[in-house]
């Protein structure tokens, strides 16, 4: 497959248009320089829409189109000029880098995305089938993205992948475009209603989030178009693709299971707590704003849903710690309504009290509730899925005491 | 007949041992640390009573009820979901102002609560009883109404330091700025920051800067002044200069008052 004789003489001659076949490369080299300098050295923020938080994205989207150049110069099939596939090669493997990271997150957090998935309409027809579990229909759409990711990264640029991709970008473009839409025309969508002290603040703007992925996906894909595959046989890059995607998705199948939050959600020790936001510009908030406190000295942190069942033992146990006057000092955290806090209240009769915080501030913490973690001088210490070992300082405690 | 003596006897001294069970504390209940909740308010029959005194335990995890309309005081207790009434003789005041149930008191079982339609009712001698929430302070405001409504305003305003830097920024400027916080007496966060803003507020009387507040409803979208000025979520300060929208107190900015307001009028 690698002839470097060969490779030289596709390169050699001719040597057409030299500046569009360094294009790729160059290109690829400036998002590398600014991801990995915003990452490193200092965050950089150039406007409302290109964040540090999605500048971060491009170190691996970056990666993975490296790669794709490099394939494509080492195993790269001869069709069309170098300067097409320099350029398809680097489209594709935007292209393919953004739909595998993509992919990536929503494997860590399957659930959450079946959420998605079902506040905007698209699993509706599946509610009679009660005995399918929750997790195979974002495992069905994560597959697609896994397969095409690693078809266009490995270089197999067929007319079958490519029409595939644009419906792919079609879909996901669809459903930002129509949260765009619906903001600018005034409707609400299903989980922004305003409720509670914090009304509709978002995270990411839908505006944002359509314009973010148009200009990911979409110029990666007219790009890849440049250079189609028609003559080659491409099997073992298909089934090396294939395989990525079954290994995909059976992580993705036992990704609830895995003892993998801190590296699933934006809660992991050593992080500030000052930089536990949600919103943008004037409507940032802040963890430390809601809970000045935390940000000196030692604090236990419990984020609950108020609207889980049998939470009598969770509730038990906090009221246990708090009454006792628990060390560190106990907050509880929770996203509900004001009918949620105020049937809590009634069914469980808690001690302790509730601070309220948006759901878009808490949701980036946790892949199931209750999720807690310790905090020391604003820096996240330690967390646990679920509750702290309360039990276990209650009873170090009175043994301390008795001894 | 030989059998219905000691027949009839076991059965009283039965009713006697379950009377005295349920009608007596449970063993270990802590029934003493009662505070005057501003939170709720009882309805009698429908009708709000502005006699009626609810105080709250943490320990006890309880409410206690006390109005001149009800013949004995009421302990509700949310998860057991039983109200007792307690005799008016058991129940002390402390030193530092809680109440408190004392031992040996006979709490006589009165009713069960009924939560199903988001409120707790209960029936009690005839009377159907509600504890409601506070109905919320709706409207332009004062310092004063905020105060008068829940005196946890006035203690977090007292507690509350700002800025001097800022406050002297403010102080010294010469065009008219004012402050406009809308608020929900209701939000959690707006009952930690509006307390900044009427602190803020008293640093400045007598100077060209104006704070006043709006209470919000819960669901506050329809709201005509919240639809006019577009707020999206509460507490939102909205800052004019001249008369003219400048800038905005919301979120983070929240963290201190006086120093968003000072940057947001000298843009």
């Amino acid at each position: 497959m690698f002839d470097t004789s060969s490779f030289r003489i596709r390169y050699k001659a001719p040597v057409e248009k030299p500046l569009l076949i360094a294009a790729g490369p160059i290109l690829i080299g400036i998002l590398l320089a600014v991801a990995l300098w915003s990452r490193f050295r200092y965050p950089i923020s150039l406007g409302p829409w290109i964040s540090s938080e999605f500048l971060a994205l491009l170190l691996p989207i970056g990666a993975l189109t490296a790669i794709a150049l490099l394939l494509e110069m080492v195993f790269g099939v001869d069709e069309g000029y170098p300067w097409q596939r320099s350029l398809a090669a680097t489209g594709a493997g935007v292209l393919g880098g953004t739909l595998l990271v993509g992919a990536w997150g929503k494997l860590l957090d399957p659930l959450s995305f079946a959420e998605s998935l079902r506040l905007e309409g698209l699993t509706g027809w599946l509610s009679g089938f009660t005995w399918l579990p929750a997790v195979v229909p974002p495992l069905l759409v994560v597959a697609i993205e896994v397969a095409l990711g690693a078809l266009l990264v490995l270089g197999v640029r067929t007319s079958k992948v490519l029409v595939t991709s644009s419906l792919l970008v079609a879909f996901f473009l669809f459903l930002t475009g129509r949260a765009y839409w619906r903001e600018a025309h005034g409707v609400a969508a299903a989980d922004s209603a305003s409720c509670g002290c914090f009304g509709s603040l978002l995270e990411r703007g839908p505006a944002e989030a359509f314009w973010q992925d148009a200009a990911l996906l979409v110029p990666g894909l007219l790009l890849a178009m440049l250079a189609m595959i028609h003559r080659h046989a491409m099997g073992r890059r298909v089934a090396i693709a294939m395989a990525v995607t079954a290994a995909a998705v059976a992580f993705g199948w036992f990704a609830p299971e895995l003892p993998i939050d801190d590296v699933a959600t934006r809660l992991q020790p050593g992080r500030a707590v000052a930089s536990i936001c949600a919103g943008r510009d004037e409507e940032r908030l802040c963890l430390p704003t809601l809970v000045p406190e935390i940000a000196h000295g030692g604090h236990l942190v419990v984020l609950l849903d108020l609207a889980e069942d049998g939470l009598e033992p969770a509730v038990e146990t906090l009221n246990r710690y708090w009454l006792d006057g628990g060390d560190p000092r106990l907050w509880v955290l929770a996203a509900g309504t004001p009918e949620q806090s105020q049937a809590f209240f009634w069914k469980y009769g808690p001690s302790f009290e509730i601070h309220e915080a948006p759901p878009s501030l808490l949701r980036p913490l946790y892949r199931a509730l209750p999720r807690s973690f310790l905090v020391y001088d604003g820096n996240v210490a330690e967390t646990w899925s679920g509750l702290p070992p309360v039990e276990r300082w209650l009873r170090d405690g009175a043994e301390a005491s008795a001894g | 007949m030989t059998t219905r003596r000691p027949f009839l006897a076991t059965i009283v001294a039965a009713a006697i041992a379950f009377g005295i069970h349920v009608a007596a504390p449970l063993r270990g209940q802590n029934l003493s640390g009662f505070t005057l909740s501003e939170d709720y308010v009882v309805e009698i029959d429908g009708k709000p009573t502005a006699t009626a005194n609810v105080y709250w335990s943490q320990p006890a995890r309880a409410f206690l009820i006390l109005a001149k309309e009800l013949p004995t005081p009421l302990l509700v207790e949310p998860v057991s979901r039983q109200v007792r009434g307690v005799p008016l003789v058991k129940l002390a005041t402390r030193s530092d102002g809680s109440v408190g149930i004392l031992e040996g008191a006979a709490l006589t079982p009165k009713a069960v609560i009924d939560t199903t339609q988001g409120l707790a009712r209960f029936a009690v001698d005839g009377r159907t009883i509600q504890l409601v929430e506070k109905p919320p302070l709706v409207g332009w405001q004062t310092p004063e109404s905020l105060s008068s409504y829940s005196s946890k305003y006035s203690e977090r305003s007292a507690a509350y330091t700002p800025q001097a830097a800022a406050v002297a920024s403010l102080r010294g400027r010469n065009d008219d700025v004012r402050l406009t916080v809308f608020f929900g007496s209701w939000c959690p966060f707006c009952q930690q920051k509006v307390p900044t803003a009427m602190r803020l507020a008293r640093e400045l009387a007598g100077s060209n800067v104006k704070i006043d507040f709006y209470g919000l409803p819960r669901s506050f979208g329809g709201d005509a002044q919240a639809k006019k000025y577009g707020i999206k979520s509460v507490p939102t300060g909205v800052v004019f200069v001249g008369g003219k929208e400048v800038g905005r107190v919301s979120a983070d900015g929240w963290a201190s008052v006086e120093a968003t307001l000072a940057r947001i009028v000298s843009r």
